[in-house]
């Protein structure tokens, strides 16, 4: 048995999971502390269905806690920069296109060095370790205590990297050390901000990290914890508290992979409405598309890529004022002002349990709302779901829709344009579940040289590399299968370079929980 | 019709500040055809950019009539994969010391910069390079849009010198190369040099660059820039499209995206089911930039004339090196300039010159 945890803005919903079966759910507020809702939602588990904690073997969260420090802004590590590529890259040295305010938050230090590849292997220059000596003895004076560490072409050699790491560590004893090799893609100044807005969120990482932890055991649940990435695969907690960066997308794609799993269609867009928002997306082979463009996480650019998700700033708890929807929501308070559980704010869900549509909490507290009101504004958010989806269909044919989320009750069973509409059963745990049922992956993204005549080999290599990587994350290598693989010749280059990209991803191996040392 | 729709002819506009640098970069990608770099690509050259303005002040723009013509331009551009430069990225002096490697002995020095290929990153370096000089930029180019060669210009059709050529890269190598088949000197250097590098031509006489480049490609970027720039939503792409001096091709999906990497430069050939009309496609042809649309075998755009591929949702500009399998993109024509659309130069750049067996379309005539 495993547990799936999936935290919200709105709520903390969990799923107890055997293989593929569901055995229980529950849905409880989130929590400021974040952790106490999650041992609330396995209470109730609980209740619903007895088990004993030893028999827990593993427990998925999708969470977007570990970065939400960024956007407080507290409790951010006085971070360094450290960029080895000199002579190259000077121009645009690191913080170059960050918020002043980000920047200022975490010290801003930066530092140019001489290191770095090109995207043959070739060295742009060697390392200078006195130079990284002066630049460790200037982090220590500055009382940094977090290290973003980028070299140039890292992902085609990453020994600079992880040299420059010793160097520094050997003179600043306990400085923590983030690696762009680990984290990003091809594109330095990209890789190089989510590697920094990594360093950043390090001493909150493992404060999260150590009360996720605290909380479980306190439960009697000692099994290992994997948290969801990004792109809907887990990663295991130690490595979270070392590459926090890595969550802060999870919970679209969550929800999108379990509400394909409730209702058996890989093929399908899935909306998702919850407390504040409602997601809609595409799902192609149970996946969620991925974005064409990158995004850029409190202001700064990274080249991280998100599902193809469009979100609408409409859910549940969406404040109504006369006929204007939100866009403001009462949030993970909805259970305390929304009118039909006594509070004092008109909410979307009082319009839905006004206009009949729904049955929560004392209908006779909205009595007084004017009902073709409730069913005006119904019929406006059906409308803009509608046109999304429209928008976001990639062919002519109909697409069927599925709805989950505990806020989609306030859809119809119709929607423009849409010939079928599923409400799987489970649906308002859907993104618990994506949780629960996410898998573990490796991926390869960087330029290789390739010989017209060995160009098999090294697609193979490449995809070797990402099947390996899924391995070493914990995935149990009979399962592991490549999901994409992509192959681009580099624009304006006469045919000798690619940039390869290849993905793999297989089941998590519950047996085999040894720590592996990635860092 | 001319072929800037609204010749802001830059009278008011005549300063490039920081504030113009956005509106610009979507501009130059639109020009890009495709190609010349894409967002992330621009990106890096516009943070340079605006970093040089906001240490140097504004860079002075001036049509080419308001220069002396025998004044002495100089021209620059980045020569490689954008792909590789956005990771080894530039230290920022490349193209003022390929500058200091061509100046003849005992010629007068250089009086401005003028533009050598408007479309992509390579409609931005030279405004650097001005910004960082402190020299104006007149607005003329060889190109009006990207071309994937550095001889694919009107400069070089009317036989105006390209060598020297300085040639460097951010880890300070430079070469100063002089050959007839330029071209493939300066790629087998820039290879060597890492796979991007800066090149600086020999200065050209404004009058003799005013009389063959193309005047107001800098204008027409800021147009387009306008266009294009605001938000989706405020107007559908047909709009923008119109506005801009062009029409929609079409609106579809991308089903499949075959490429390949043999010959002189990568190629791809792209298949788009279309969303407006039932059971049809659309095939784009493209290498550096898109070359050619088709529908049922025949041409409905083709080279010179310039094609956009947008996401449509976003309504951003996805270029040749990103466009993959699911996007639903609007395809977007838009004229060439109207010097390469001459007989005597359209052999240069019309589908055969890329190896097509077809024969340039005249814009709008599908």
């Amino acid at each position: 048995m495993h547990i799936g945890i999936d935290v919200g803005g709105t709520n903390t919903d969990a799923v107890l999971v055997d293989g593929r079966r569901v055995l229980a759910t529950a849905k409880v507020e989130t929590t400021l502390d974040v952790t106490s809702g999650i041992v609330l939602a396995i209470q109730k588990l609980q209740i619903t269905r007895a088990f004993r904690p030893e028999d827990i073997r593993a427990v998925m969260i999708g969470t977007t806690h570990f970065v939400n420090a960024l956007a407080d802004g507290t409790g951010l590590a006085r971070t360094a920069a450290v960029r080895l590529g000199l002579p190259a890259t000077g121009a645009l040295p690191p913080f170059v296109d960050w918020p002043d305010g980000l920047r200022d938050a975490i010290g801003g230090h930066a530092y140019l060095c001489h290191g770095g590849h090109e995207y043959d292997g070739r060295v742009i220059s060697p390392l200078n370790e006195d130079e990284l000596r002066g630049v460790a003895r200037d982090i220590a004076d500055q009382g940094v205590r977090s290290v973003a560490i980028s070299s140039v072409f890292s992902l085609v050699n990453s020994d600079f990297e992880r040299q420059a790491a010793e160097i520094l560590t050997a003179e600043v004893p306990g400085l923590m050390v983030s690696f762009s090799h680990e984290i990003g893609r091809i594109g330095l100044l990209e890789r190089e901000n989510a590697t920094i807005v990594n360093a950043a969120l390090r001493e909150p990482a493992e404060q999260i990290a150590d009360g996720l932890v605290a909380s479980l055991t306190s439960y009697g649940i000692h099994a290992p914890v994997y948290l969801s990435q990004n792109d809907g695969t887990l990663m295991d907690l130690e490595y979270a508290r070392c590459y926090p960066v890595a969550t802060f997308a999870s919970g679209p794609t969550n929800s999108m992979r379990g509400g394909a799993f409730l209702s058996g269609l890989d093929e399908c867009v899935v909306v998702d409405v919850g407390g504040t928002t409602t997601d809609i997306g595409v799902l192609h082979n149970g996946f969620p598309r991925e974005a064409p463009s990158e995004v850029s996480i409190g202001g700064v650019r990274t080249n991280f890529r998100m599902p193809d998700v469009t979100s609408l700033p409409l859910g549940g708890g969406s404040v109504v004022r006369g006929d204007v929807i939100g866009p403001d929501s009462v949030g993970r308070l909805l259970s305390r002002k929304a009118l039909v559980f006594g509070g004092d704010t008109l909410t979307v869900t009082d319009l839905a349990v006004a206009a009949g549509r729904a049955d929560i909490g004392d209908a006779g507290r909205v009595a007084h709302v004017d009902r073709s009101l409730a069913s005006t504004v119904l019929k406006r958010i059906a409308g803009r779901v509608a046109g999304v989806v429209d928008r976001m269909r990639t062919s002519p044919e109909p697409l069927p829709v599925v709805l989950v989320g505990g806020g989609s009750v306030l859809l119809p069973d119709e929607l423009d344009g849409v010939t079928t509409i599923v409400r799987p059963y489970q649906h308002d745990v859907a993104n618990a579940i994506g949780a629960a049922i996410a898998q573990v992956g490796g991926e390869v993204d960087r330029v290789f040289p390739v010989d017209a005549r060995r160009r098999d080999e090294t697609l193979d290599a490449a995809q070797q590399e990402a099947v390996d990587k899924a391995v070493a994350a914990g995935a149990r290598a009979d399962t592991v299968r490549i999901v994409e693989v992509q192959e681009i010749p580099l624009a304006y280059l006469p045919g000798n370079a690619s940039r390869i990209r290849a993905r793999a991803v297989g089941d998590l191996a519950f047996e085999d929980v040894a720590r592996r040392a990635r860092a | 019709m001319t072929w800037c729709r609204s010749p802001v002819s830059l009278s008011g506009m005549r300063l490039i500040t920081p504030d113009d640098v956005d509106r610009l970069a979507v501009g130059v990608i639109m020009l890009g055809s495709g190609g010349g770099g894409g967002e992330q690509d621009v990106h890096v050259v516009t943070t340079m950019l605006r970093h040089a303005i906001r240490t140097n002040g504004p860079v002075r723009v001036l049509d080419v009539e308001e220069i002396d013509p025998d004044a002495l331009g100089v021209r620059a551009g980045l020569i490689g994969a954008p792909t590789v430069m956005i990771e080894k990225l530039p230290s920022g002096n490349e193209a003022a010391e390929a500058l200091r490697a061509v100046r003849p002995e005992g010629e007068p020095p250089v009086s401005a910069v003028i533009g050598w290929e408007i479309g992509g990153c390579n409609g931005l370096f030279p405004l650097l390079l001005a910004a960082q000089l402190g020299l104006p930029y007149v607005d003329v180019d060889g190109m009006g849009r990207a071309f994937p060669r550095i001889d694919q210009t009107t400069y070089d059709a009317a036989g105006l010198p390209i060598t020297p050529l300085a040639i460097t890269e951010p880890s300070g190598n430079r070469a100063l190369l002089d050959s007839s088949a330029i071209e493939k000197l300066a790629r087998t250097v820039m290879v060597d040099f890492g796979g991007w590098a800066m090149m600086v031509a020999r200065p050209l006489r404004i009058g003799d660059a005013a009389k063959a480049g193309i005047p107001g490609t800098l204008a027409r970027a800021l147009e387009l820039g306008g266009i294009w720039a605001s938000p989706q939503e405020s107007h559908g792409t047909r709009g923008r499209a119109e506005a801009s001096g062009g029409f929609l091709v079409a609106r579809g999906k991308v089903v499949e995206v075959w490429r390949e990497s043999t010959g002189e430069f990568p190629r791809g050939t792209v298949a788009v089911r279309r969303l407006d009309e039932d059971d049809s496609y659309v095939r784009l042809e493209m290498q550096g930039e898109y070359l050619v649309v088709l529908a049922d075998g025949e041409p409905l755009v083709t080279t010179p004339d310039l094609i956009c591929c947008l996401d449509a949702e976003s309504g951003r500009a996805i270029g040749t090196e990103r466009l993959s399998y699911g996007t639903v993109i609007d395809i977007v024509a838009l004229p060439a300039p109207p010097q390469w659309v001459r007989p005597r130069m359209l052999g240069r750049v019309d589908p055969r010159a890329f190896g097509y067996d077809l024969d340039y379309l005249p814009f709008g005539q599908s």
